[in-house]
């Protein structure tokens, strides 16, 4: 694969190099001496002596000199940067002759401090080019003293979305949807306008400025930081790390911002508690990081037939995901219809009983029985799927009919993707319904549509087993897990697509690729604030197709449509 | 025919076809001495004991269940299959509010209770769907919750003790 600093291909997909240590360190040697580099005008700090004690007794001082230059406790002297929002100034260095380097954000008003130690390789981060980081709160020893509240994380954040630009003209949509991750959207340096999700710090520097960190890990290691002032929509940045064409990017940064929204916390009210998934007495640097790829199994195309011969389940076994899911419909039981897909296939449907389908494919050969489930989402719109055995790609169809309009919209998941032959890929196919009864859409079909876009939803699957959908861009789902004291916690993502089958009725679906592999769809009705749905996944333990199910709560509606102009 | 035979046998549909029943509410055992020199003082005597040893062996089993040793149940048990318990059940609190109900049948073999309770129980995330996984990497491995159920517990008198023959949660 040719090296690309930002990959034309989804960021899951990119086979970042594993940097060694020594490579890394090469790279930072004369970008240590020679500091950051900026569009904006990098402060002189002039002679200060700052000189830090952290809360938990750790001591660090850095003497700073004329020509941008500063020395952490008397070493070598190294190239800083420094960039201030209105009273608080973030200074960044590395320290020469090593893999570490340092932002601190200082508050002048009231000497209160945040540390941040940054450092390449040693863990815990698993791969070298991953940066790791420390965090420490603490104050800087002046004449004038030191005042107000000591930094801390901070839940205030969550549920925010903004958009940054950078005064490198990068173009970033940030959600914060969770206590402990970020979400982001570049729409310059990325192709196709995709989120992902990454882990974060979220710190409390006064009631306007906060500081903000995400670690790209899983994709290139960068780590992006700023310090944002809500009020005045400011920021001055960081970013520290390697591109995917192993370019080291060490720059600092002024964006602007433009506030898009706000989504709903979950925590009780009063509930100020901000490191929900803190790790105690962790290693330096140690967080939860959600690695979905080295949990997710790994199979090839022989593995995958021999397990779907052996163990397939077709909604034969209660589901976690649809405890709190609505009954399934027999309604179905007794007709007989036919979806024509447009540049797809003819799906010939007899419907034997509530369960039990017969299909054929394109008219060929004898029908096929076929087990299904199916939910009546609204009155005459179905939701049903089922596995089309002997296809070589054990492919399944998700099917929305809906009866009074004559249309149906397929979620085909299939197997064999050219990246794990056991995760889902899926395709959107668009079709009309012919049988007895049912009006003729003529050339009518589903849409794609965007009135999803920028809205998050819980669900509320089985007891304890919740999730919080974003669908943050037109083609992302972005899903988020709650602790059970209401804060978001981990989050991930995936491809996403989303259908209007009515007016409050829609079809989405999320594929969780370089995840666990599983092509989750779901019929969500805003007038019920339901849904039903079908998961279908292939791993070690088999294939299946199973319910999903679950109450849902509006959890608000971020103004992205204008960065997402409809081609 | 053994007794344990006997008792699979007799679910509870069939015990209330008895038809005379007599039912009161638990808390109901004071009576005075004076009240039972009359002719019935003696069944209201027995029945007292009846309350108080079925009361007794719903609250020892109880005990050993919320205290997760429900295998120490045995010698309160008709049968060893008479506790049904659901999947992750880990602890059944009576309503104090709510009197239990106890109909114990005309020949005063049988008895037959039902009391508000709540339930707490464990669900452990141990699948395999990508919620679990995550809830699994937040340290989420189980959950816990309590609802509302009723306890529905049915006992048959053996050689002159009563024993539980059926505890289940409705």
């Amino acid at each position: 694969m040719a090296r690309q600093a930002y990959p034309d291909v989804p960021l899951f997909r990119y086979d970042y190099t594993d940097l060694s240590e020594a490579q890394i360190a090469n790279a930072l040697a004369a970008p240590a001496l020679g500091g950051p580099g900026s569009k904006a005008q990098l402060e002189d700090l002039g002679a200060a002596d700052l000189r830090f004690t952290a809360a938990d007794g750790t001591k660090l001082s850095w003497q700073f000199a004329p020509n941008r230059r500063v020395s952490l406790d008397g070493g070598t002297p190294a190239g800083y940067g420094a960039l201030t929002l209105d009273h608080v100034t973030l200074f960044t260095h590395l320290v020469p002759n090593t893999t570490r380097g340092y932002a601190v954000a200082w508050d002048q008003h009231t000497n209160q401090a945040t540390v941040f130690e940054l450092w390449f390789g040693g863990g815990p981060a698993p791969k070298a080019r991953e940066v790791n980081r420390h965090i420490m709160h603490g104050s800087i020893a002046l004449p004038d003293g030191v005042s107000g509240e000591a930094h801390h994380p901070t839940l205030r954040m969550e549920g925010r979305a903004l958009a940054w630009t950078e005064d490198t003209g990068m173009r970033t949509l940030e959600y914060y949807p969770s206590v402990t991750y970020n979400h982001w959207v570049e729409l310059d340096r990325l192709k196709d306008g995709r989120g992902y999700s990454a882990p974060a710090d979220y710190i409390m520097l006064t009631e306007d400025i906060y500081a903000h960190t995400r670690t790209e890990s899983e994709f290139s290691g960068l780590w992006h930081m700023s310090i944002m002032d809500m009020n005045r929509l400011q920021q001055a940045g960081l970013r520290l790390g390697f591109n995917g064409a192993d370019e080291l990017e060490y720059y600092m940064f002024r964006g602007t911002g433009e506030w898009l929204g706000q989504l709903a916390r979950f925590e009780r009210l009063g509930d100020f508690s901000a490191e929900p998934l803190k790790i105690e007495n962790g290693k330096k640097g140690e967080r939860r990081i959600y690695r979905p790829l080295e949990t997710m199994d790994k199979m090839t195309p022989a593995e995958v037939d021999a397990v779907v011969a052996a163990n397939t389940h077709v909604f034969d076994r209660p589901s976690p995901m649809a405890g709190n899911g609505t009954a399934p419909s027999d309604k179905l039981s007794g007709k007989t219809f036919t979806v024509h897909y447009d540049d797809g296939p003819r799906m010939e449907y007899r419907f034997t009983s509530g369960d039990s389908l017969e299909w054929r494919k394109d008219g060929q050969g004898s029908f096929r029985q076929a087990r299904y489930n199916a939910w009546e989402v609204m009155p005459n719109a179905f939701i049903f799927g089922h596995l089309l055995q002997g296809e070589k790609n054990h492919d399944g169809h998700i099917v929305v009919a809906d009866l009074d309009n004559g249309m149906a919209t397929n979620f085909h998941g299939f197997l064999n993707t050219p990246y794990f032959a056991n995760e889902a890929g899926a395709e959107t196919l668009f079709g009309r319904i012919e049988g007895q009864g049912i009006a003729n859409p003529g050339t009518r079909r589903h849409q794609r549509t965007r009135d999803l876009l920028g809205r998050a939803f819980t669900w509320e699957y089985s007891p304890g087993l919740n999730s919080m959908h974003v669908y943050s861009t037109p083609n992302t789902t972005s899903w988020v897990i709650p602790t059970p004291d209401g804060h978001f916690g981990s989050q991930w993502s995936g491809s996403g697509d989303f259908i209007k089958i009515r007016d409050q009725l829609y079809f989405a679906r999320w594929q969780e690729e370089a995840c666990n592999g599983t092509l989750g769809t779901i019929l969500i009705n805003m007038r019920t604030m339901h849904d039903a749905g079908i998961g279908y996944h292939c791993g070690a333990n088999g294939l299946s197709m199973s319910a999903v199910g679950a109450p849902a709560r509006h959890a608000g509606k971020i103004d992205v449509d204008k960065f997402f102009p409809r081609t | 025919m053994d007794q344990n035979s006997k008792l699979s046998a007799t679910d509870r549909r069939s015990f209330l076809k008895t038809g005379a029943l007599v039912t009161a509410p638990l808390a109901a055992v004071a009576v005075p001495a004076a009240a039972l020199a009359d002719d019935g003082s003696r069944a209201k005597l027995a029945r007292l004991e009846d309350e108080r040893a079925i009361e007794a062996v719903r609250r020892a089993v109880l005990r050993r269940i919320n205290g997760d040793e429900p295998n120490e149940c045995g010698e309160f048990l008709a049968a060893a299959d008479a506790i049904e318990l659901d999947e992750g059940l880990r602890s059944i609190a009576e309503d104090p509010v709510d009197e239990a109900t106890l109909a114990l049948s005309e020949d005063g073999a049988r008895a037959s209770c039902r009391q508000a309770c709540r339930v707490e129980l464990e669900t452990a995330f141990t699948g395999e769907t990508t919620l679990e996984r995550m809830a699994r990497f937040q340290g989420q491995g189980s959950h816990r919750h309590s609802e509302g159920r009723v306890l529905v517990t049915e006992y048959v008198k053996q050689a002159g003790e009563w024993k539980l023959a059926q505890l289940r949660l409705a």
